[in-house]
């Protein structure tokens, strides 16, 4: 393809997409309100041919990517002829004009699968379902084609040098192509940023479907609970990829930003949070409404409250109104997003208050018992909403007290860092935690003290056992000065004062309980899941066959406890990685080239330089690491440095360097190590890591529930049909041996 | 003296003279060293001078404490830090300010490790206090984290401080003050660090009372008589006993009424 014609097929393709979407919204708004067949099928099958119009865009972008193709200003700002091919694909979601094309294609892949899937099942919801999701898809092509255009093109107006930015011709011009592009910011050359923002996409774009399900139940009246299994099986998928992101996000800032950590509260990481957090919330109480009816309002509040974090989360990305390292540049689209923001919030409320008022959300909202699961599942839902609030005025807490302070009601800007958050967050957390072993644990409606008691007894012992083992575990000396130097490096020449040594024993302490919690919710689940194995296993059955028909049965009910597993060795990984981490810096001289840190001890050896075939320079420091005399790996950490091509310069400049840390890794813990070059010293920054690898575990764990319990179950139709022949047959060899 | 020393008695006055002239030359060497020669501003004492003198050398004859050189460079440097004691700075603040113009060579005893940090004082150290921080251009980085020239700038900054003898708080405080309230990750402000905590306690609070009148309502919707309630979503409607006050004709009709839609 010629070059012209990639940008002018993408052009057409969008805006033919962003007119598809208009009439689909208005054809199958007007189609429902006039119960007229024939619109509403119209306004599907234009809905329906976004998603090609939209794949052959994202597929010229993509295809002029990787032909280097730099008439195209997007592909100049993303691309450059050094980067690999693999990377170059990372380019599509590389910057704000391609990321919101590839945010369209995905709305328009996930409208296009919930129209197939859904269209029979839910027939009465699906007109208002096309207006949700197409205006939504709409907003955002909108932006594309009018805003951030990734196919504008450089244009060289005849008799100037000068060249201009546009997407049709400005009049006699001709079209110009850049020799080399300035390539993909080298922070995004990561497998996990290859799969991270797909991830993230997936995940915000995924819950836009169960926020049309919830608006066109509100629109229609529709508010049984038909809306809700439909909405649950998409909340979840949205779920799981939101999850993913947001621990493949964790990984590559691990790996990338040489820092030592998966998380820092930044506020783009706590966008993505926000959603994930209130997405859990509607999981949990989506259950009590389908088996108790109850809750219907609450469900609505939550997943209407979820779709419009995901779009405060993508203006808080994309508006430049937060500051991160994971933000893109100020653009135009912020206050168009906005707009459309404050626009969801007040259609979603007034539709809300008004069914509200009318009686249609009132459900079978009584609860028998205040230790019923039902009751639980509401306190797992308030204690979720209370992290969201904690986590959205730490992020917002500086855009708010600065349009305070530009009204005159305050004086000073209130920014808040890392530091606001653990205080903030642990108490909820440790309530979280506690109810994740209770509530499965706790029965439907009916449901006492003793009764629960009972069921908790075991977990409570092995909490507490697990308390114990932590404390004495952590009390070893080594232990005990890792975590002392953690917490006291105020003290110059490092003598640790009785004070002090308390206050040790008070973090092993508090640590140990860490542990206790993660184990007790950890068994309360695993006896969940044990009991009603060993329940089958006296009816005949062997342990495995068991355990699988068990799962394969309530697929919802087991893939959750896996998820609740999960989060269990999560919990162990974080809880050792933050109470237990330990760091240093050492510049590194010729007689002094050991560090010592938690139980391993690097010696630097040398320094080597190296070329990549992708043109970057790279210092490569070479050491070994002992743990006490024995030598148990070798390590390489490096700075990568990246060189773009300066045109007033007219040579290549050092644009960008990376480090990547070397690290010797065991299920204890990692020891981690990156260097930086400071007036020709050598210096390490060396962690010890404690535990971390359990967060990916429980990540990987996280996700694999999540499976089981999207996987589809077989059909009630046939098990309905098979359990009635299997009672019927039972009942007649009763009545036949006489009854009982 | 005289109402306390008899007049017969002329030792004890002789000695109460040596007493008082051996005080006057013990005072002698300070009022030399002081030097002599820069104004004190007003509430500014020679003492407060000397006490930051005494660590300091000048550029020109080092090793020899300020207070007791009598160079014209010295003089300077005495007066310079007569002038900042009468701005009100502190004696850190002031001994920093010569730190940054003339180095660590000025410091009295000050050794210097390899890394540019003063014996003593370590990376770590440096570091525990940047994590602190951030810098004003980095967008969300700690400052221990970060990599710019701008953030390692800040980071032998405050490597600078601890040398000289500032603590955490009086080095962030410092940083916040120059270069404004972002620098910190949590409000310096006691007020401000209150609302930090208040708001969403709040707004938790309150979510709480409308969560815990939910609750309370629902309960006692299990308890109402008469109501008609769902058990699950599948399954069939059940009643509650009908209250003894609601008359049998209004029951009859609303049965019939019933019976005609099914």
């Amino acid at each position: 393809l010629e070059a012209t014609l990639t940008a002018e097929f993408g052009v057409i393709t969008t805006a033919l997409a962003l007119i598809a979407a208009g009439f689909a919204l208005v054809a199958a708004l007007v189609g429902a309100q006039t119960r007229r067949e024939m619109l509403v099928q119209s306004a599907r099958n234009a809905a329906l041919v976004t998603f090609p119009l939209l794949t052959v865009a994202c597929g010229m972008l993509l295809y002029a990517m990787l032909n280097h193709d730099y008439s195209i200003v997007y592909v100049s700002e993303t691309t450059d002829n050094a980067t690999p091919t693999f990377y170059l694909v990372t380019g599509l979601w590389g910057g704000q004009a391609g990321s919101l094309l590839f945010w369209s294609w995905l709305m328009s892949a996930f409208t296009f699968a919930a129209l197939l899937i859904n269209w029979k099942s839910e027939r009465r919801l699906m007109p208002y379902v096309i207006v949700a999701t197409m205006a939504t898809l709409g907003f955002f092509l909108t932006l594309n084609v009018f805003f951030e255009n990734p196919f504008k093109r450089f244009w060289e107006i005849p008799g100037t040098r000068n060249l201009t930015e546009a997407v049709f011709n400005p009049g006699n011009a001709t079209a110009y192509t850049l020799p080399d592009g300035n390539g993909l910011n080298p922070l995004l050359r990561h497998l996990g940023m290859v799969i991270h923002p797909p991830m993230l996409y997936l995940g915000y774009v995924g819950f836009v479907i169960p926020f049309s399900f919830a608006f066109a139940a509100l629109a229609t009246g529709q508010l049984g609970s038909s809306w809700i299994r439909a909405t649950r099986a998409w909340a979840l998928v949205a779920w799981m990829f939101l999850s993913c992101g947001l621990l493949l996000g964790g990984r590559w800032a691990y790996d990338v930003l040489g820092w030592g950590g998966y998380w820092g509260w930044d506020p783009v990481e706590n966008a993505a949070l926000l959603p994930w957090l209130t997405g859990t919330a509607f999981l949990h109480s989506a259950v009590v409404q389908d088996k108790r009816g109850m809750l219907k309002f609450w469900n609505m509040l939550l997943i209407i409250m979820t779709f419009l974090l995901v779009i405060l989360g993508t203006f808080a990305t994309r508006s430049g109104v937060v500051s991160s390292v994971h933000a893109f540049a100020e653009s135009q689209v912020g206050r168009p997003m906005f707009t459309f923001l404050a626009l969801s919030m007040l259609t979603s409320v007034i539709l809300l208050a008004w069914r509200q008022q009318r009686g249609d959300l009132r459900g079978a909202d009584e609860l028998d018992s205040l230790l019923s699961r039902e009751s639980l599942f509401l306190l797992n839902n308030w204690l979720f909403l209370a992290l969201t609030v904690v986590v959205l005025w730490g992020t917002w807490a500086e855009a708010i007290t600065t349009i305070a302070a530009d009204l005159g009601l305050r004086d000073t800007v209130i920014n808040l860092g890392k530091d606001y958050y653990p205080p903030a967050v642990t108490p909820l957390l440790i309530l979280i935690y506690i109810l994740m072993g209770v509530a499965p644990l706790a029965a439907w409606r009916k449901a006492t003290a003793a009764r629960l008691g009972q069921a908790i007894r075991i977990p409570i012992l092995v909490g507490l056992g697990v308390v114990v083992l932590a404390y004495l575990m952590n009390l070893n000396w080594d232990w005990l000065w890792v975590s002392a130097r953690a917490h006291f490096p105020e003290s110059r020449f490092w003598h640790i004062t009785g004070d002090e040594l308390w206050r040790t024993f008070r973090e092993v302490i508090f640590a140990a309980l860490g542990f206790g919690l993660v184990a007790f919710a950890g068994t309360a689940t695993l006896t969940e899941i044990w009991k009603g194995v060993e329940a089958r296993h006296r009816r005949g059955e062997n342990y495995w066959p068991a355990f699988s028909t068990l799962v394969a049965r309530d697929r919802h009910r087991y893939g959750g406890y896996f998820i609740h597993l999960g989060m269990v060795v999560l919990g162990i990984g974080v809880i050792g990685s933050t109470a237990f981490q330990d760091t240093t810096v050492h510049t590194m001289t010729p007689g002094d080239n050991q560090v010592k840190l938690g139980p391993y001890t690097l010696v630097h050896n040398n320094l080597t330089e190296a070329q990549s075939s992708d043109g970057r320079d790279m210092i490569i420091a070479h050491a070994s690491v002992y743990r006490g005399d024995k030598l148990v790996d070798e390590i390489r950490p490096r700075r990568d440095i990246f060189y773009r091509w300066d045109p007033s310069q007219q040579k290549y400049v050092a644009a960008t360097n990376m480090s990547i840390a070397g690290t010797h890794s065991t299920m204890e813990g990692d020891f981690y190590a990156i260097i930086r070059l400071e007036d020709d010293q050598l210096v390490y920054s060396v962690y010890w890591n404690p535990l971390i690898n359990f967060v990916w575990y429980g990540g990987i764990i996280l996700v694999l529930g999540t499976l089981v319990a999207l996987w589809p179950s077989r059909q009630p139709e046939l098990a309905t049909e098979s359990t009635l022949k299997r009672q019927g047959a039972e009942l007649e060899g009763a009545r036949a041996g006489g009854g009982r | 003296l005289k109402a306390r020393v008899p007049e017969e008695d002329g030792k004890l006055r002789k000695l109460i003279f040596l007493l008082l002239v051996g005080v006057a030359l013990m005072a002698a060497p300070d009022v030399q060293a002081q030097g002599g020669g820069e104004n004190l501003p007003p509430g500014v004492t020679p003492d407060q001078v000397n006490v930051i003198a005494q660590q300091l050398t000048c550029t020109d004859c080092a090793g020899v404490p300020l207070n007791t050189c009598q160079t014209e460079v010295c003089t300077e440097w005495r007066q310079e830090i007569a002038d900042q004691l009468g701005d009100g700075k502190s004696e850190l603040d002031i001994m920093d300010w010569f730190v940054v113009r003339y180095g660590w060579n000025v410091v009295i005893g000050a050794v210097i490790q390899p890394n540019g940090l003063r014996e003593g004082v370590t990376q770590d150290e440096v570091n525990n206090v940047a994590k602190l921080m951030y810098c004003d251009v980095c967008e969300g980085i700690p400052l221990d984290a970060c990599e710019s020239a701008a953030c390692l700038e800040w980071r032998r900054e405050i490597g600078r401080m601890l040398g000289v003898g500032y603590d955490q708080d009086q080095i962030i405080d410092l940083f916040v003050e120059r270069h404004g309230g972002d620098v910190a990750a949590l409000p310096r402000d006691k007020k401000d660090l209150r609302l930090v905590f208040l708001v969403p306690g709040l707004i938790i609070l309150l979510i709480g009372i409308v969560g815990g009148y939910q609750v309370w309502r629902f309960r006692q919707r299990g308890h109402q008589a008469g109501q008609v309630v769902r058990r699950s979503s599948s399954g069939p409607m059940q009643t509650r006993p009908v209250p003894e006050d609601v008359e049998t004709d209004l029951i009859e009709r609303l049965e019939q009424e019933l019976k005609g839609l099914q």
